[in-house]
């Protein structure tokens, strides 16, 4: 081993987890382990999953068969609804409800989780093995921060656990991770009470979306700041200058933003209907697959298209008006004060959302398209 | 966490270059441990499922815009600081942390398991899941690429 390779393993020799690193984990573990355990919990989980079960069987009855396309036997049948759903002059219409493809966490960045609280309607199901098809693909490319060359699927399917809102963090600080996840199989042979497939114990299934670096081209403002990192990213002295005229580009124009509330306001508003709409065009391109299985053997595959309610653009303004309001605009303030355009905004509670029908209010909507 | 954590945390400090998402990391990977109902077989298989791990989450938070994108806003975080005076020939402590986190996150990684972690090719090799020629080759790219950051003159 050379002198230098030495030295970078010295580098690291005190590098050792503190001991209050430690109970966290364990902390954290000891909580996991207590909500599943914990009968009050999965009680609770269930009171939600049969209100959700109770709209998802009123669904299936109001769309009848027009997306209960049939198994390959006479007696089967599968069909997807998102919570509820209604019969509008003839036509149906499948939207989100309160729970169903609804944002996890309401911050503007890159990436949505959609809770994918899917309902399978229709006879002798035994399994539903959901996968996503023709997902386009994005890359990193800052510097120094990752491999250029490789690049991931936009839209995923993903598992996420933590606290849902926050009077579930009993920890000394908010924990939420997801991961990425091929496949989601419900056996609905095992479950009981519910064609809802969330699992239990603190845990969503999710479509994951990320528009990448996309969110930068939909704003001037943006564009600048961009820029600005772009350069930031760079190891070298030599843009110093560039980067510094970036920077003050950046600055100026976000000052004339921020010199106003309303304006500035307006403008987070419209970011974040942005963020929205590059989801969808991202789930445009990808398809939800369900894969299901029936009692005799039998199976069959269902293909579906999530995208934007026709009306979205009024819907995600007054769900951000409303988000706001939460927290009286506090996450707003924040973002202006740290120069950022990305706000980070309150995850409401269930009697929030219950109280407020903006905030459950659909966004997407998913639509068989087996056929085409 | 006793026998594996300090391995676990370095390697997430090494690809994540801040000291907040390596404990997040670290805090991540022992509860899916503890998550887990893998059988592992001895102290090396769980050593290496656990650098698995922990590659995979520093890759799931690289790919987050908000965490990638709040940390150039404001100085880039370093664990060594830049001496004052250079009192040998050779790179400093920063100078080598810098050199090392400009590499490509697949050089990267090569370098941390067989120096720091003094893994051998083949432990590099089943832990990132690619073969014993590509770990040698990556590793050759990554002296040449240090050798660049360093001035030609290092590594």
């Amino acid at each position: 081993m050379s002198k230098k390779t030495e030295h970078l393993r010295d580098l690291y020799k005190n590098v050792k987890p503190p001991a209050e690193l430690n109970e966290r984990v364990i902390s954290r573990v000891h909580e996991l382990r207590a909500r599943d355990a914990s009968p009050e919990r999965v009680l609770s989980r269930r009171a939600i999953l049969v209100g959700a079960a109770g709209c998802a069987a009123i669904a299936g009855l109001a769309i009848g068969s027009a997306l209960l396309p049939g198994g390959p036997t006479a007696g089967n049948a599968f069909g997807l609804a998102i919570a509820q759903a209604d019969e509008v002059q003839g036509m149906v219409r499948v939207s989100a409800g309160p729970d169903g493809l609804m944002p996890y966490e309401n911050s503007v960045g890159n990436t949505i989780n959609l809770k994918l609280n899917l309902s399978a309607q229709g006879s002798n199901i035994e399994t539903v093995t959901y996968r996503i098809e023709g997902s386009p693909r994005y890359s990193i490319e800052v510097l120094g921060s990752h491999d250029p060359g490789v690049s991931y699927p936009a839209v995923t399917l993903a598992f996420g656990s933590g606290p849902h809102s926050p009077t579930d963090s009993s920890l000394s600080e908010p924990y939420f991770h997801v991961f990425d996840v091929e496949t989601i199989t419900v056996n609905y042979v095992e479950r009981t009470g519910s064609n809802d497939y969330q699992p239990d114990g603190g845990a969503y299934h999710y479509v994951r979306v990320t528009y990448g670096d996309l969110i930068w081209e939909s704003d001037p403002t943006l564009q600048l700041m961009h820029t600005w990192l772009q350069l930031s990213a760079l190891p070298s002295d030599e843009v110093a200058e560039e980067r510094e005229t970036a920077r003050q580009a950046f600055v100026d124009a976000y000052d004339e933003l921020a010199a106003d509330k309303a304006t500035f306001y307006e403008w987070l508003r419209g970011v974040y209907v942005s963020s929205f709409e590059l989801a969808a065009s991202q789930l445009a391109k990808a398809r939800l697959v369900a894969d299901v299985t029936f009692a005799d053997g039998s199976t069959t595959s269902c293909s579906y298209r999530i995208d934007l309610v026709e009306s979205h653009d009024q819907v995600l303004l007054d769900r951000f008006d409303a988000l706001c309001e939460l927290d009286d605009n506090a996450g707003v303030e924040e973002a202006r004060a740290e120069y950022v355009p990305w706000v980070s905004l309150p995850i409401p509670t269930d009697e929030q959302v219950a109280a407020d029908p903006r905030l459950s209010e659909p966004i997407f909507t998913i639509e068989d398209v087996t056929q085409s | 966490m006793q026998e594996h954590g300090s391995a676990v945390l370095r390697l997430a400090l090494t690809q994540t270059g801040s000291r907040a998402d390596a404990e997040d990391v670290y805090q991540d990977v022992f509860v899916s441990l503890a998550c887990s109902d893998t059988d592992f077989s001895d102290e090396g298989h769980l050593h290496a499922w656990l650098l698995r791990v922990t590659l995979n989450r520093c890759r799931d938070l690289a790919r987050s815009w908000w965490r990638r994108h709040t940390r150039q806003l404001g100085e880039q975080e370093t664990f060594f600081a830049a001496p004052e005076i250079q009192e040998e020939v050779g790179p400093s402590d920063h100078e080598l942390w810098e050199a090392v986190r400009q590499l490509p996150e697949c050089y990267r990684t090569v370098i941390h398991l067989r120096y720091v972690e003094n893994m051998s090719v083949e432990e590099v090799a089943s832990t990132c899941g690619i073969s014993v020629s590509a770990v040698r080759t990556r590793l050759s790219r990554a002296h040449q690429k240090l050798r660049v950051y360093l001035g030609g003159t290092h590594v």
